[in-house]
């Protein structure tokens, strides 16, 4: 018993940092992305593997990874969506077009209508923390999560470029 | 004869080894250590914060930041197997000081990325904020701080770009709260948390 405790004195402080800023796994529960093609969406009650180092150490992260995040209500909860614009974007919401404000970062919202649905919204980028790249239970959906922006949903990129498609 | 050769080797890495995994334990105590305690010393800079700080040269006070203060609250608020009664008092009101209304917190501003910047905590969640009329954005309104969120306002309110520009701020982004000022000598002391006048 007191090498247990003297083992997760030593070890767990190492493990928890490392589940903080480089690897760890998640619980999705009660959001769910805009269906798009399987494996993208998660549902409800997968596991995924969250990559936080390139997010929180290297600050990478591209319009359509699916990110994990801070909740805005709640500092102990995060959230599961997808980033579809960045700071000083031009996005279409529910047929408005809005500018991602300087410092924040577009997310979709839910599709499902419910207790658990989500509207659209602009976060400030400094609540991302990790991004979403692979779901790892249940062993049916297991595959890469892939990164993808939803067609029309970004009308102006921030730099001024033309997006690719345009209906 | 290769049995000898493998069993020299495990006995000349053994201490290497013991270095390296004992290194490991101590980087993971230090990252530990800086994201849930977070005692540590930062260097505010800029006039947002006149007179409490940088008086007169604008730049260069040092002060004592912490962590856990904020954090202790906040994960025993939301484990379940914590008495009742303990939890309520966990969210600051009792044992556990949590952040109050009138701390200096320093936050990741949600305008710039990646940069810090030191306010005084106005307001929390549920306030009513009065925004005064000089100022640009939100001015004249009431605005209610939504669940999870905070209010934060510069001292100096002429240079200070704050809620009043960009509205609440959420908790996930506050990084410490500061409690004791090291530099210059003659403002050495504890950080002035006094709750500011009422504009609620």
């Amino acid at each position: 018993m007191q090498g247990l405790l003297r083992r997760l004195l030593l070890w767990g402080p190492l493990a928890l940092s490392l589940k903080n800023w480089v690897l760890d796994v998640a619980p999705v529960s009660g959001l769910c992305l805009r269906p798009v093609s399987r494996p993208d969406v998660v549902a409800e009650s997968e596991w995924v593997l969250v990559q936080k180092y390139g997010v929180r150490v290297l600050g990478r992260f591209r319009r359509g990874d699916v990110v994990y995040l801070r909740s805005l209500e709640d500092p102990t909860r995060h959230w599961v969506r997808r980033l579809a614009g960045i700071e000083g974007d031009w996005v279409s919401d529910h047929g408005h077009i809005r500018k991602v404000p300087q410092g924040h970062c577009w997310l979709d919202g839910s599709s499902v209508k419910g207790v658990h649905s989500y509207a659209d919204c602009a976060v400030p980028l400094a609540l991302l923390e990790g991004r979403v790249s692979h779901i790892i239970w249940p062993p049916s959906r297991m595959g890469e999560v892939e990164s993808y922006v939803p067609p029309g949903r970004v009308i102006r990129t921030a730099d001024r470029r033309e997006p690719a498609a345009r209906k | 004869m290769a049995s000898g050769i493998f069993n020299g080797l495990r006995t000349s890495l053994k201490p290497l080894l013991g270095g390296a995994v004992g290194g490991l334990q101590a980087a993971g105590f230090v990252i530990w250590f800086h994201d849930y305690v977070g005692v540590e010393s930062m260097v505010i800079s800029g006039p947002s914060m006149l007179p409490t700080f940088n008086q007169p040269r604008l730049a260069g006070d040092i002060v004592l930041i912490e962590r856990f203060s904020f954090w202790l609250p906040l994960w025993l608020s939301s484990t379940p197997w914590l008495p009742e009664s303990l939890r309520d008092g966990a969210l600051g009101s009792g044992m556990i000081r949590g952040l109050k209304r009138g701390d200096v917190v320093l936050a990741y501003s949600p305008v710039e990325l990646n940069k810090l910047v030191c306010k005084r905590l106005v307001a929390m969640e549920g306030d009513f904020v009065e925004v005064p009329r000089d100022h640009s954005a939100l001015a004249g309104k009431k605005v209610l701080v939504p669940k999870g969120h905070v209010w934060l306002e510069g001292d100096c309110p002429h240079v200070s770009r704050d809620s009043r520009e960009y509205g609440p701020v959420p908790l996930s982004l506050m990084h410490g709260r500061a409690w004791f000022q090291v530099w210059p000598p003659w403002s050495m002391g504890w950080v002035n948390n006094k709750e500011p006048p009422q504009r609620q």
